[in-house]
């Protein structure tokens, strides 16, 4: 491992795939720091870009965008007590009080500093598990793959508030997939006349109308106006002293350690992982009176489990091709749009790309926590810049990204159909995420369905004779079950606080 | 959104689920099949009875719940707020529209003012230098840095 992984280091060290990262850090940062945008906005709207690199380069600029924009969103968390991505959500509650108090520097600089310590931790458990994992996953056959196909969608609807609206986007995403002509009898299907169909739904379109221009519908919708303003004009001091960093070191390992498992596990992400671990560090502080009102465990602990998911989230999507989060299944998207397949044939296909993913990930960190720094000081200036121009900037590059998909204007269209599509998801309470891996995952679990059958002669108990099948379809069954009992007690609970 | 207004909602997009697969279900069962393994309707088919099924528990779930079909409570929602993402939405395929006809550089200098102007942003002079350049920065970069034929209509 040690000879593949320092070749990787030195093809991280390229001058060009070196300043490639460093700008998708850089982006990553300020993407995240600005709220309403989020990491998957980011890498949906870098796509044009990722098509002119090879594959490597690429997913190494997105590696840093991805814990770019984790770090970010602790920016908008401290300074204007909005987080600036779902994962900075639990960072308010001691990164603000931080602020109010003239010291909103320091509460970046630790944000900065435990996101570099969850980062790369997280990068050492990747580069550790994911070999082993992938090992394990080269024996699946084409029955398991029908079956962690299902696993993977069940998983990232089951998730959601309420199980069934995630389903019936995860499935309707399955339905859309199939749209276009069939790989197997080469038939077309559900095109109703339309020769554009043909081709199917561009995944690139889908991207670009479920998770980007739906967010600038939304954030128009709201009238452009950003919640929260800016308590300090300058931030003051932002490297944190040695005694500060002894005071939230344990934190920010305790939170790294949750991040990474919490990340591993496909269809969670930063959001839940980081007041997860903002509660484990108040259990464990000497002084837990102190967290909500300014602690700096409070900022660190959160910080390092959001960036602990970076690393966790790619083990699921690189070893078996399932996403751990959100901004990973747009990943894989982008992946695919650049004839990366991540799973278990990667490893032995492409070492040099998985390679460099892992050294990337570990310099990313570095560049990250530099870049993290000297954006902090001008942290300020970026929330400034007006959503009223962000907004249809970002929609014009929308709209050029679908297009320069396959030069078709019919991309665009489909971008802006799903566009609407997304808003009125997000309206509503649809999550995007299971459309999108249902999208990815239908051909695959179709595929993979009918080699199982022809194998097998159309015996179908071989889903339920393989083991591995047999397990991911009883944890697909299982992740439904808890979510509907979920579902239940909290509905049980809201009807009973009515009552109250 | 009240919770009338989304109770309606989850009641129609149910129905429209049920819809849906009913179409393409009926469309995948006049699929040939295959004498081994899965014909090309096979698949959607089960995929649309999945899709059925989830639609059909949405309804009753709402039906149950709220004992009826709920009404939408137009008074909770903000016209004025969807009227602004309609219109965003309206410019943006009109966008779409007229880049066909008179080509990308002219129409995205005028979308991109047009809705910073419709989004609030005070600076017209400010707002049309941003537009022009950063059209002119796409245009160069996309056409000459990434080969990639952006489309030109009759005027560019």
């Amino acid at each position: 491992m040690l000879p593949e992984l320092l070749n990787g280091l030195a093809n991280v060290f390229h001058p060009m795939t070196f300043l490639l990262m460093v700008f998708g850090t850089i982006v990553g940062v300020v993407i995240g720091a600005l709220p309403g945008l989020s990491g998957s906005t980011g890498i949906i709207l870098l796509l044009p870009l990722v098509y002119q690199l090879d594959a490597a380069t690429a997913i190494v600029m997105l590696c840093g965008l991805f814990c770019g924009s984790m770090y970010g969103g602790s920016i908008a968390a401290v300074l204007l007590n909005t987080p600036g991505t779902p994962s900075a959500a639990a960072t308010m509650l001691d990164g603000y009080p931080l602020c109010q108090q003239g010291l909103a520097g320091k509460a970046l600089g630790v944000s900065a500093t435990s996101s570099f310590l969850g980062g790369l931790i997280s990068s050492i458990c990747l580069i550790l598990i994911a070999p082993q994992l992938a090992k394990i996953a080269l024996s699946f056959h084409a029955a398991d793959y029908f079956a962690l196909s299902l696993f993977g969608l069940t998983i990232m609807a089951s998730t959601d508030k309420n199980i069934v609206k995630g389903l019936i986007s995860g499935v309707f995403g399955l339905l859309i997939s199939t749209v276009g002509i069939d790989a197997v009898a080469g038939l077309d299907r559900f095109t109703f006349g339309n020769y554009q169909l043909m081709r199917g739904f561009q995944l690139l379109s889908v991207l670009i109308g479920v998770f980007a221009l739906s967010e600038v519908f939304v954030i128009v919708q709201k009238g452009g106006e950003r919640e929260g303003t800016s308590q300090q004009q300058k931030v003051g001091r932002v490297l944190p002293s040695w005694v500060d960093f002894k005071g939230f070191a344990l934190a920010a390992i305790v939170g790294a350690v949750i991040g990474v498992f919490i990340g591993i596990i496909p269809g969670t992400g930063g959001s839940i992982s980081c007041f997860l671990a903002y509660n484990v560090a108040k259990k464990l502080s000497k002084h837990p009176e102190k967290f909500g009102h300014g602690a700096l465990e409070g900022v660190a602990a959160p910080e390092a489990s959001n960036n602990g998911t970076t690393g966790g989230a790619l083990i699921p999507m690189l070893t078996l091709g399932v996403p751990g989060d959100v901004v990973t299944s747009v990943m894989l998207g982008a992946l695919i749009l650049i004839g990366v397949r991540p799973g278990p044939m990667l490893f032995v296909e492409n070492p040099d790309i998985v390679y460099m993913i892992f050294a990337g990930m570990l310099i990313v960190q570095f560049i990250m926590l530099a870049a993290g720094l000297v954006c902090a000081k001008f942290s300020p200036k970026i929330l400034k810049i007006h959503q009223t121009i962000l907004m249809p900037i970002i929609a014009v590059l929308c709209i050029v990204g679908a297009y320069s998909n396959a030069n078709n204007m019919f991309d665009v269209l489909i971008a802006i159909l799903f566009g609407l599509l997304g808003f009125g998801m997000k309206k509503f309470g649809y999550p995007g995420a299971p459309l999108v891996l249902g999208l990815i995952l239908g051909p695959i679990a179709e595929e993979n369905l009918n080699r199982a059958l022809v194998i097998s002669d159309n015996n179908w108990s071989v889903f339920i004779t393989s083991p591995i099948s047999c397990i991911f379809l009883l944890l697909s069954a299982a992740s439904i079950i808890y979510a509907i009992y979920t579902n239940i007690r909290d509905g049980r609970k809201e009807m009973a606080e009515k009552t109250a | 959104m009240t919770k009338n207004t989304n109770k309606a909602a989850d009641f129609w997009v149910g129905c429209a689920m049920m819809v849906v697969s009913i179409i393409f279900f009926v469309s995948a069962w006049k699929m040939p099949d295959s004498p081994r393994g899965i014909g090309p309707g096979d698949y959607p088919m089960f995929v649309c009875v999945l899709l059925f099924i989830l639609g059909l528990v949405q309804a009753l779930r709402v039906l149950v719940t709220e004992k009826g079909i709920p009404g939408i409570d137009w008074q909770g929602v903000n016209k004025r707020f969807l009227l602004r993402a309609f219109i965003m939405f309206a410019a943006t395929f009109l966008y779409y529209f007229l880049m066909r006809i008179i080509g990308f550089p002219i129409t995205t200098m005028v979308y991109l003012f047009g809705s910073m102007m419709f989004f609030g942003y005070k600076n017209k002079i400010k707002a049309a230098i941003i537009s022009v350049v950063f059209t002119l920065f796409v245009y160069l970069l996309f056409v000459r840095v990434f080969q990639v034929l952006l489309p030109s209509g009759f005027l560019i």
